[in-house]
């Protein structure tokens, strides 16, 4: 009797290992391809969504635009008030600072003096120029700017005063010019 | 084995393929989407900043913007206010029972408003587009009297500003104001800023008044205003040399 002598037992199930992996190879891949060509059907109707979506807001967009140029009157008395507002705040300010100051000067002014002029300043440095009667006036002046605290001066205060220069003329008049310097309130 | 060799060459090609289809679909879907999320985005903005810009107009009471524009515009003007300033002085003067004379008007150029004038502030190099007319006038009467004009003067329309101030005193300022006889002549700065030229862009926001700016807006109605008389009907002669007849 002959016993039947299976040479290539190894070989064959190498083959068949090999077989079964290559199957899987290709149903994976297979799965694969379709789970993408399902992405990509999600993905671009997501796409076509968004761009719907981009149209409605867009159709929305020209609707408010609109409905702004309808208002563009209001907009524009709006904008010219914004506009305005700023630069009348500041003047307003500046405005409360210079009157202080000319009240000032105005109560600290002795019988029988002439100013020739003075520049109101925001800082409220000033120069005083203009003549009294005689020395008794002329101190009478610097004894009440000395004592501008006393006046009624709701913003300011005198906090230096100096004589630039004095003369006498031929009617004993004093000619002066004074700086003054004043602590103005914000 | 020939043929198994075949089969793999087939699934390689059919890995590469794939792979290539995928890259060629999937990038401008890809792409495509990422911009259209980028566009939505933007547009969602937009349409926010506009809904907010159109509820603030809309929401706005339109009488009472007229107002604060009229009475703006009297305050602090968008012209030269000559008119208006020599009319507004000398009632106001009028009012304080004080004389009003010696005006020293320095209009700067006539035709162009835009341009700033030749003396400049602090202020008006702050702001380009605040412009100043300066000039010079003589009030006389009771001290009193000259400091309530100054007093009123800051609250007279249009806006002004005192810049110099001389005077001549005769009495004691302090003991007997009321006999104190003053010449004043006041150096006055009025301010006046043209408005916007353009309204810029829809999308361009627009701000509501502040607590604050609403203040300030009081304080322009507490704003003295004389009406400035302007003539409507020609005045002179119309045919001065009777040439009318004989045509």
């Amino acid at each position: 009797m002959m016993a039947e002598l299976n040479l290539y037992t190894k070989k064959i199930k190498i083959i068949n290992q090999r077989q079964k992996f290559k199957l899987a190879a290709v149903k994976g891949l297979v799965g694969l391809l379709i789970a993408a060509i399902g992405s990509m059907i999600g993905l671009s109707s997501y796409s076509l969504l968004k761009a719907k979506q981009n149209q409605i807001i867009d159709s929305k967009i020209q609707a408010t635009t609109k409905k702004i140029m309808e208002l563009s009157e209001v907009e524009g008395k709006q904008v010219y008030l914004l506009s305005k507002l700023k630069t009348f705040e500041d003047l307003i300010k500046s405005q409360a600072k210079h009157q202080a100051i000319t009240e000032t000067v105005f109560a600290i002014l002795p019988p029988g003096t002439n100013i020739k002029g003075f520049q109101v300043a925001e800082t409220g440095e000033i120069q005083l120029a203009g003549s009294v009667a005689d020395y008794a006036t002329f101190n009478e002046l610097l004894e009440r700017i000395r004592k501008t605290k006393d006046y009624r001066l709701p913003i300011v205060k005198a906090i230096a005063s100096r004589v630039n220069s004095t003369k006498t003329e031929k009617s004993n008049e004093v000619s002066f010019e004074i700086d003054l310097t004043m602590a103005v309130k914000e | 084995m020939k043929k198994l060799v075949i089969r793999d060459k087939n699934i390689v090609s059919l890995a590469v393929i794939s792979a290539m289809v995928l890259l060629v679909v999937f990038g401008p879907i890809l792409t495509g989407l990422k911009s259209r999320i980028a566009t939505q985005k933007k547009l969602t903005t937009q349409l926010a900043a506009l809904e907010l810009k159109k509820e603030i107009l809309s929401g706005i009471d339109t009488t009472q913007i007229d107002e604060r524009v009229k009475k703006m515009e009297t305050v602090f003007p968008s012209k030269k206010p000559v008119v208006e300033l020599m009319s507004s002085l000398s009632k106001l003067a009028f009012l304080h029972g004080l004389s009003f004379g010696g005006i020293t008007l320095n209009p700067g150029e006539l035709g162009t408003e835009n341009k700033p004038s030749a003396i400049k502030t602090k202020k008006t190099a702050l702001n380009p587009d605040l412009q100043d007319l300066r000039f010079g006038f003589e009030v006389a009467g009771d001290l009193n009297k000259i400091s309530d004009f100054l007093k009123a003067l800051e609250n007279t329309a249009p806006l002004m500003r005192i810049e110099k101030v001389s005077l001549k005193i005769k009495g004691d300022p302090i003991l007997d104001r009321l006999s104190t006889s003053v010449a004043a002549m006041i150096d006055v700065a009025a301010y006046f800023q043209s408005p916007p030229k353009t309204l810029g862009s829809v999308g361009q926001p627009i701000g509501l008044l502040s607590k604050k700016q609403e203040t300030v807006l009081e304080r322009l109605f507490n704003f003295q205003t004389f009406e400035a008389v302007v003539p409507t009907a020609p005045v002179g002669q119309a045919d001065l040399f009777g040439q009318a007849g004989q045509l």
